[in-house]
């Protein structure tokens, strides 16, 4: 970890939130109790801030992955806007609809939003072709995987306790921490490894994708006409 | 609520899914180059072919043979044809594929792309895709018969032509515009 705190200071700093968060919340719970208001306001301040972080943190790491690639990154930039837009809009609009579980449902939605945004830049990542360093995967891979599994564990807990299902409780937590421990302990393992140095690709002067791309798109359209008009000649066939 | 556990049990399922696949590592990533020389080579296109698959499938042909030959020799012409017509379709798809190929090089390697040009791109492969699978299904199941391919041939013909000599000019101009920038880029200057 130390040798990668230079080259990944948000994530380490991420790192350092969470094992903060894990001792705060350790000594809110024996000092207040396990279901006390003031321990839930200060578990969901705690959390804020975590989340912050993490969005942070994979924000930084996809940007190491692609700052050689400017025309990329602003690409994915947009993409992230769009899906977090798109499904913060589905999370605001469904926590009104149960006032209850507002905060449990606008985690869900955070979730949501990230892993769905995280995964487009990765298909965007690999539509282009960029080569990726296998420890960025896994950092990404472990964002994501951890994602998914608090969307799951929020919405199994949101039925269990409606089903008046015993051990409710413990059930999300237990497989909320053993996923979080099972990405901990990869990327553990996998940051004992080096990032390997990447050559800088050598640019395109900006002039060469304007002028070029309309005439690809362009032979692209006239091979679809191709096809158009074969499937269209049948179609129209007496 | 039992609903929304299934529906967001698909989500997740799915969301692991396509992050499993985006990143298995495929050949080119793996091997981490634009390889835009290979996109200059000087074959010719496939759809150039086009005459020479219209002459194959020419019905005058056909109705020689079941006039002359047996009913077997022409189902037997019939098959090889659709056969011929299906290795064609495939060799017009490695035709568009290398265009895509060229394409996602250049916008990878340029300092700033458009999001209009490559969402039109990206709707564009979506369609030759969906056109793709439903001719070569019609033309392997023999629903589409292969004379209707006659209709294209002029279209086709003239399309070659520009497809020809357009491939090799936009693979030469790139690779040139790569060779460029990386004698700028060791002698210090910034295209960005």
């Amino acid at each position: 970890m130390k040798r990668h705190f230079r080259s990944l200071p948000i994530f380490t700093t991420y790192i350092a939130i969470n094992l903060c968060q894990a001792f705060f919340l350790a000594a809110v719970y024996s000092h207040f109790g396990f279901t006390s208001p003031v321990t839930r306001q200060l578990y969901w301040l705690s959390e804020a801030m975590a989340l912050t972080a993490q969005a942070l943190a994979a924000t930084e790491v996809l940007h190491r992955v692609l700052w050689h690639y400017a025309g990329i990154w602003a690409l994915a930039w947009r993409l992230i806007a769009i899906a977090a837009v798109v499904v913060i809009a589905y999370a605001l609009a469904s926590a009104q609809q149960t006032p209850g579980w507002r905060l449990l449902i606008a985690n869900r939605g955070y979730h949501l939003t990230f892993a769905a945004a995280l995964i487009s830049c990765l298909l965007l990542i690999r539509f282009y072709s960029i080569p990726v360093d296998p420890v960025y995967k896994m950092l990404l891979g472990g964002f994501c995987v951890f994602s998914c599994a608090v969307v799951g564990a929020n919405t199994l807990l949101q039925t269990l306790f409606l089903g008046h299902f015993p051990n409710f409780a413990e059930i999300w937590n237990y497989l909320e921490m053993v996923v979080f421990i099972g990405v901990q302990i990869a990327w553990a393992i996998t940051l004992r490894h080096r990032v390997r140095i990447a050559d800088r690709p050598a640019l395109l002067p900006s002039s060469t994708y304007g002028r070029m791309t309309p005439e690809v798109n362009s032979r692209l359209r006239a091979l679809n006409d191709v096809l158009s008009k074969i499937l269209r000649a049948q179609v129209l066939r007496p | 609520m039992t609903a929304a556990l299934v529906i967001f049990s698909v989500t997740v399922a799915l969301l692991l899914l396509l992050l499993a696949w985006a990143l298995r590592t495929s050949g080119t990533v793996a091997r981490g180059n634009f390889d835009l020389a290979d996109l200059e080579e000087t074959d010719r296109r496939h759809v150039t072919y086009f005459a020479l698959i219209r002459q194959a499938m020419s019905p005058a042909d056909m109705e020689f043979l079941l006039r002359r030959g047996s009913r077997e020799i022409a189902l037997r012409v019939r098959r090889e044809r659709r056969r011929v017509a299906l290795m064609y379709l495939a060799q017009l798809r490695e035709d568009f594929q290398r265009l895509i190929r060229l394409a996602r090089a250049v916008a990878a390697l340029s300092p700033a792309v458009g999001s209009r040009q490559e969402l039109e791109r990206l709707w564009l492969s979506l369609e030759f895709s969906w056109r793709y699978q439903m001719i070569h299904a019609g033309l392997y199941y023999g629903l589409i018969p292969i004379p209707e391919l006659n209709a294209l041939s002029h279209m086709v013909s003239q399309l070659a032509v520009q497809m020809e000599t357009s491939m090799k000019e936009l693979g030469e101009r790139a690779a040139a515009a790569v060779q460029i920038a990386s004698s700028l880029d060791r002698n210090g200057v910034d295209l960005a």
